[in-house]
């Protein structure tokens, strides 16, 4: 006998399949990394495109870079400007990262994105990953304020020709374009469909870094995230940004099912009772906690006090037929 | 299993050895002897009908209530505990299946379905078996719940205990703590150590070392490993439960169709049913009720109160203070009892479909949203209550105190300011499981009843 189940399905937020879709439709017609839209890297409106996500330089036709990049490129081109030519790209990130917060990571950025997807091969192959404790997840995230700092004052030096040091680093290999993982990871992509020729040039510290963060970031949730220097960067503005995650308090059963579904492991999402506004420093807004938070109402997203998402409790699996 | 990586050499905190349960045998008998128990002296025949026949009026009285659902024809042949559900367990352990008892709400039945052997809440609501216990226990003043669990027990009176292969025994409160420990003369018992200060990462790895031990035990008593696919399988069946339950009370919400007594019941009744068919008939259930509602019938009158129910679980058959509350003329449109709604609300989210990420769902949905007063602090408990309140206008909170029970006693004291800043009068009873206090109840509540009755006339 089957019986019609009476359940009228709220449809969850399902924050996660748009999230991928976002992801991949931003990497391939904005970022152009794979295909390389030409029109991108050549027009002069277009070839000096940065976001405040990571990104690279070297890749065929990727017209975007990262604010990191500005920053470093600055730099290293001398003090003769007074650095005054890093004011515009500085309010423009500010501009772009008080609009919409660290969506850049979530949502946009290409090495978010295959961290996300290194997770979901991951799941899918029934593997589970490795817990960080609460205290190495701090640690972890302020080593990214660490590199932002050795970044800025590596390029630094870099420009200021009587410290010598631009003799070991040429132009085009600013300090942290040496070891991002981004560049070797795209070339060899560009490489796989050819795109980029075998023989381009990769640093062997950059490669060796990405090999580094692939095998960890398959293991431990987002771990590049947790260190990036463009990251810290962001997290400075997170909490102020206009798209947050606004908690219902009153409604936490403080089940943990947040903390548990949070890649960053995010501990004030579930402890928040007070505040409203729960977006953490370090959240990539995923919002993987609002799709799994169970109460209705609890967590939600919201963009200039209106609210995009909230969260829903959970739909019942659909029962399999039983033969007979 | 082992969830935890642990130094090498380093044992399991019940060690086998220490542990006389890790054969699966029952232990000596500490408390009661087979000579004690002998000259107790228990009239197992005469308990067993006086048991049927409370069941038998209790259902009676049911089935007098007015606009009763027909779909509750189902519910009380399962409420018949010595019937048809009884027979059927018997014969699936004929057939080799193992049957794995509980004490309480936070022993994980996902996992023990998982690993096929078939989990039973027992827990007693007979006042017929508190008398046995009460003799030898030496402490009248014993909460009655487990003073009438553990006579039933002693007088071999439940078809569901005596088919019990393993018991396990969650330590919520000094009560349960020695009842678990008790019956070890009768049982093989598993203790779970439950952490009570919920304070995040060392309590849960505690209590998933603790869980690990029960897998650990089922895998040895069942002699098959857990496997993923079982466990997704498990934790489905109960997701579809606790979503039916949801819309059952969800259509409470909108309209009085349903008797709070039928629904404490049907809760209840998933403590020992076969959960998917329970399940299909809460679906059941809740279209005739849809139906009744679109045809605007309601079963009380628009001026009844609309009571919550609160406190320490009520076990059926006592229907004592739900009965005396609903024969006065109100309803109870809500419960917060973990013997009903607060078993069933919390449900089991699955992160990741990772074997790890399905038991770390189930281990942390045992423990964390849990609002049992043997938490310290339990500050969710009052915003879950003031949540059902406002969501199901409650107009008067009743707060069952079972004799005995420190635990609600003490949250009842501080719940009751909560409530008395927000306007909700509340009104606390202590009850026991004998009918001797029914007059006694009765009287008080109705008083109280009138006078939220009063309150709502004036508003
Ligand atoms: S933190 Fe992660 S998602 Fe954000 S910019 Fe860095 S790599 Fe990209
Ligand atoms: S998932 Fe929702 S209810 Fe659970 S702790 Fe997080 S915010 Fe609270
Ligand atoms: S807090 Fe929520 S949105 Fe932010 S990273 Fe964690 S899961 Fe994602
Ligand atoms: S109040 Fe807590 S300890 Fe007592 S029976 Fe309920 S869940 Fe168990
Ligand atoms: S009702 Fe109270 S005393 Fe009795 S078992 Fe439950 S928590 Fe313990």
């Amino acid at each position: 006998m089957v019986i019609k189940e009476s359940v009228n399905h709220v449809r969850r937020p399902k924050i996660s399949e748009w999230r991928l879709i976002v992801n991949i439709a931003w990497l391939f017609v904005i970022n152009s990394v794979l295909f390389g839209v030409f029109y991108f890297s050549t027009h002069p409106l277009t070839k000096n495109i940065f976001w405040p996500n990571l990104s690279t330089r070297f890749i065929v036709n990727n017209p975007t870079t990262s604010f990191l990049y500005q920053i470093q490129s600055r730099f290293a081109s001398g003090q003769e400007t007074y650095y005054v030519d890093l004011l515009v790209p500085f309010m423009i990130f500010i501009l772009l990262v008080v609009i919409l917060g660290r969506v850049w990571c979530g949502w946009l950025c290409p090495i978010g994105f295959i961290q996300n997807i290194l997770l979901r091969i991951r799941k899918a192959l029934g593997i589970p990953y490795k817990d960080v404790s609460p205290k190495a997840t701090m640690v972890l995230n302020q080593m990214g304020y660490v590199l932002i700092f050795l970044i800025a004052f590596l390029s630094f030096a870099v420009g200021v020709t009587f410290l010598g040091m631009h003799n070991f680093w040429t132009k085009s290999e600013l300090p942290f374009e040496s070891v991002a993982p981004p560049r070797p990871i795209w070339i060899f992509l560009q490489q796989l469909v050819g795109l980029e020729s075998w023989d381009s040039v990769i640093p062997l510290s950059s490669i060796i870094v990405a090999i580094l963060v692939i095998v960890l970031s398959f293991k431990i949730r987002h771990f590049w995230c947790r260190i990036c220097p463009a990251g810290a960067l962001m997290s400075l503005l997170n909490r102020r940004a206009l798209v947050s995650i606004q908690k219902d308090g009153s409604k936490c059963t403080k089940c943990r099912i947040c903390l548990r579904a949070c890649p960053m492991d995010i501990e004030e999402i579930y402890e928040e009772k007070e505040k409203d506004n729960v977006t953490h420093e370090t959240c990539i807004h995923c919002y993987r906690c609002v799709e799994l938070c169970p109460e209705d109402g609890c967590l939600s997203v919201t963009f200039m006090n209106k609210t995009i998402a909230t969260s829903k409790y959970p739909r019942a699996p659909k029962q399999k037929e039983v033969v007979g | 299993m082992n969830l935890i990586s642990k130094k090498k050499g380093e044992k399991n905190v019940q060690d086998e050895k220490l542990n006389p349960l890790s054969s699966l045998k029952a232990s000596e008998k500490r408390y009661v002897s087979d000579k004690i128990l002998n000259n107790l002296g228990i009239k197992k025949e005469q308990t067993l009908s006086a048991m049927k026949k409370f069941i038998e009026d209790e259902i009676k009285k049911l089935q007098s209530m007015s606009q009763r659902a027909q779909s509750m024809a189902y519910f009380d042949d399962i409420a018949r505990y010595f019937g048809t559900r009884a027979e059927e367990v018997a014969k699936f352990k004929d057939a080799g299946g193992h049957v794995v008892g509980s004490l309480c709400m936070f022993v994980p039945n996902e996992i023990i379905a998982a690993s096929g052997a078939l989990p039973l809440r027992l827990g007693s609501g007979f006042h017929e078996t508190a008398g046995p216990a009460n003799v030898i226990l030496g402490d009248a003043g014993l909460c009655p719940l487990v003073k009438s669990t553990l006579g039933m027990r002693m007088a071999a009176c439940s078809p569901y205990f005596e088919m019990c292969d393993l018991l396990v025994a969650p330590t919520p409160c000094d009560a349960k703590l020695k009842l678990g420990e008790i019956l070890q003369d009768f049982v093989p018992v598993l203790m779970l150590n439950l952490p009570r200060i919920k304070s995040g990462a060392v309590n849960r790895r505690q209590w998933a070392e603790e869980i690990g031990i029960l897998m650990d035990k089922l895998e040895l008593l069942t002699g098959k490993k857990i496997k993923r696919k079982d466990m997704k399988v498990s934790i489905e069946k109960y997701q579809r439960a606790y979503s039916a339950y949801r819309e059952l009370m969800n259509i409470r919400r909108e309209a009085d169709v349903l008797w709070g007594r039928d629904a404490l019941l049907v809760a209840q009744l998933s403590y020992y049913d076969d959960i998917e068919r329970w399940t299909q008939n809460v679906h059941k259930l809740v279209a005739e009720l849809k139906q009744m509602k679109e045809e605007g019938k309601t079963i009380i009158s628009d001026e009844a109160p609309r009571i919550m129910l609160a406190g320490s679980p009520i076990i059926w058959p006592n229907w004592k203070i739900p009965d005396i509350i609903e024969e006065s003329d109100a309803l109870i449109v809500a419960d917060e009892l973990c013997s009903a709604t607060r078993a069933l609300s919390n449900p089991v989210v699955v992160d990741e479909n990772t074997k790890r990420g399905m038991i770390d769902a189930v281990i942390e949905r045992y423990l964390f949203p849990c609002t049992c007063p043997c938490f310290s602090p339990n500050l969710e408990r009052d915003d879950n209550l003031l949540n059902r309140i406002r969501d199901y206008k409650v107009q008067g909170v009743i707060f069952h105190v079972l004799k005995g029970c420190h635990l609600n006693a003490l949250d009842a004291t501080r719940i009751k300011g909560i409530l008395e800043e927000e306007g909700i009068p509340m009104f606390t009873i202590e009850s026991e499981y004998v009918m001797g206090d029914y007059q006694q109840i009765k009287l008080r509540l109705e008083a109280f009843l009138e006078m939220v009755r009063a309150q709502i006339d004036i508003i």
